[in-house]
């Protein structure tokens, strides 16, 4: 049973960071196409959301093609700096946030609109700077949906597997996050262990998910 | 002199099509009151004296000071302007108490200001509003006279140079509008600050317009002058 708490602490952190990533680049990118129209809008909001609907061995193809060792990226970071992020846990993070992202991004683009710019327009005519406006206005009223889509993204980020396999593999211990171990436990023969493993994943999505639930209804406020 | 001056011109795409804003007056009245049915252009041009709406050309000068020149290229930020602005539904902060929305200017940087503060300068309106009894509720919890005056308070924390007021009453019962009427008239006289406010309600006009200027499908009707010219009186 080790393997299993070592799994769910690794996949526990993989998530943790997938999430605090999406947390600065799906509210980044929600509240940019909530608020300004720019040329190319429409494509690069079907190129964000691809990974929602993209089979994940897709995306983790071209992780590879980017990330790997002959990659573009790869190759680069290897030659320079040493660093080999193909089977990683970093590699692991890297995967489950791309994966997650659309449901951070979609989340927060939707809360953003439902922010009435007059309210904004107000705190410019007060004085205060666009960065007070986007931590003092926007985001304390867009917070409840964006919360509700980190919550989804978590979860989203704990069961991630296709892409996760093919760029981080599953070495046990360092890259075999829960689910890889649920598969891994199964074409090994091990039911006690994938038993287990998958009452463990389930509980964990259960909660994140009945947490989501509690914080999308009541997310209008009132207007003053 | 003139304390506005103003000539803007600006295309406005909405839902009925394009609407053509073509607005000039000048006047040196300290309370000049934009008079016009809905849809006329008067909180556009309102918006732009506050520099949240570009023009696309034209001038704004209030009080001797020039916000925005098309030819010259100059547009000061709504910030740079230090206009209050009173919205027509108020435009509350709904996350933030009547206290903290009073306060919020007096506080730079990214956080708000915390529900117990100590924050005289907002006290000080608050009292003056009487707002004490309400002062730590939400914008929603609050009746629509003690939400206009906080937006009030709001605005005049941060000691505007010119005071721009958005429908203030139209939201208000009769009674009441009457009540707050006499006080924003007493407090323009006590404060002597510049003030625009536009209406469609003729009853502003008689009790608060030193000036007016009538404005009807994006443009200024000079024919039809209400109760008082509309000439440079003071």
């Amino acid at each position: 049973m080790d393997e299993a708490w070592t799994a769910l602490a690794l996949t526990l952190k993989v998530a943790g960071w997938a999430t605090a990533l999406n947390l600065v680049l799906g509210v980044g990118a929600g509240y940019a196409f909530s608020r300004w129209r720019f040329p190319g809008r429409d494509v690069l909001d079907a190129l964000l959301t691809l990974p929602m609907v993209m089979p994940p061995t897709v995306l983790g193809y071209y992780l590879l093609v980017v990330i790997g060792s002959q990659g573009v990226v790869g190759a680069w970071l290897l030659q320079n700096f040493g660093i080999r992020l193909i089977f990683t846990w970093q590699a692991a993070v890297i995967a489950a946030t791309i994966v997650a992202f659309p449901l951070v991004f979609k989340a927060a683009r939707a809360a953003f609109e439902n922010v009435d710019p007059q309210w904004e327009d107000a705190a410019r005519t007060l004085g205060l700077g666009e960065w007070g406006i986007f931590l003092r206005v926007s985001l304390p009223l867009a917070w409840r949906g964006i919360l509700a889509g980190l919550l989804l993204a978590f979860a989203r980020a704990l069961g991630e597997f296709g892409a996760t396999l093919m760029v981080a593999g599953s070495i046990a211990g360092q890259t075999q996050t829960l689910s890889i171990a649920v598969y891994e436990a199964v074409q090994a023969g091990q039911d006690d262990t994938a038993n287990f493993l998958v009452m463990v994943t389930s509980l964990v999505c259960l909660a994140v998910l009945l947490s989501a639930g509690r914080l999308v209804p009541g997310r209008v406020v009132a207007r003053g | 002199m003139s304390i506005w001056d103003l000539s803007l011109k600006k295309q406005l795409r909405g839902g009925a099509g394009q609407f053509n804003l073509d607005v000039a007056f000048r006047s040196a009245a300290q309370r000049l009151v934009l008079f016009g049915p809905s849809g006329a252009g008067k909180t556009q041009t309102l918006r732009m004296v506050a520099g949240i709406t570009q023009p696309d050309g034209g001038w704004v000068r209030v009080a001797g000071r020039a916000f925005f020149d098309g030819a010259a290229g100059l547009n000061l930020s709504p910030q740079q302007r230090q206009v209050g602005h009173v919205f027509q539904d108020y435009a509350l902060f709904p996350h933030l108490t009547v206290r903290q929305n009073i306060a919020f200017a007096l506080r730079r940087g990214w956080r708000n200001p915390s529900r117990h503060e100590p924050a005289p300068e907002a006290d000080r309106w608050i009292e003056q509003f009487s707002l004490q009894d309400v002062a730590s509720q939400l914008p929603h919890q609050i009746s629509g006279g003690q939400r206009q005056r906080t937006a009030l308070a709001r605005a005049l924390v941060t000691r505007p140079t010119a005071l721009l007021l958005d429908e203030p009453f139209a939201a208000l019962d009769k009674a009441l509008r009457h009540r707050l009427r006499e006080e924003l008239l007493e407090l323009q006289i006590s404060l002597q600050l510049p003030l625009l406010l536009i209406t469609h309600d003729e009853e502003d006009v008689d009790r608060l317009a030193q000036d007016v200027v009538h404005l009807d499908g994006g443009r200024v009707q000079r024919d039809r002058t209400l109760h008082r010219p509309a000439t440079e009186a003071s």
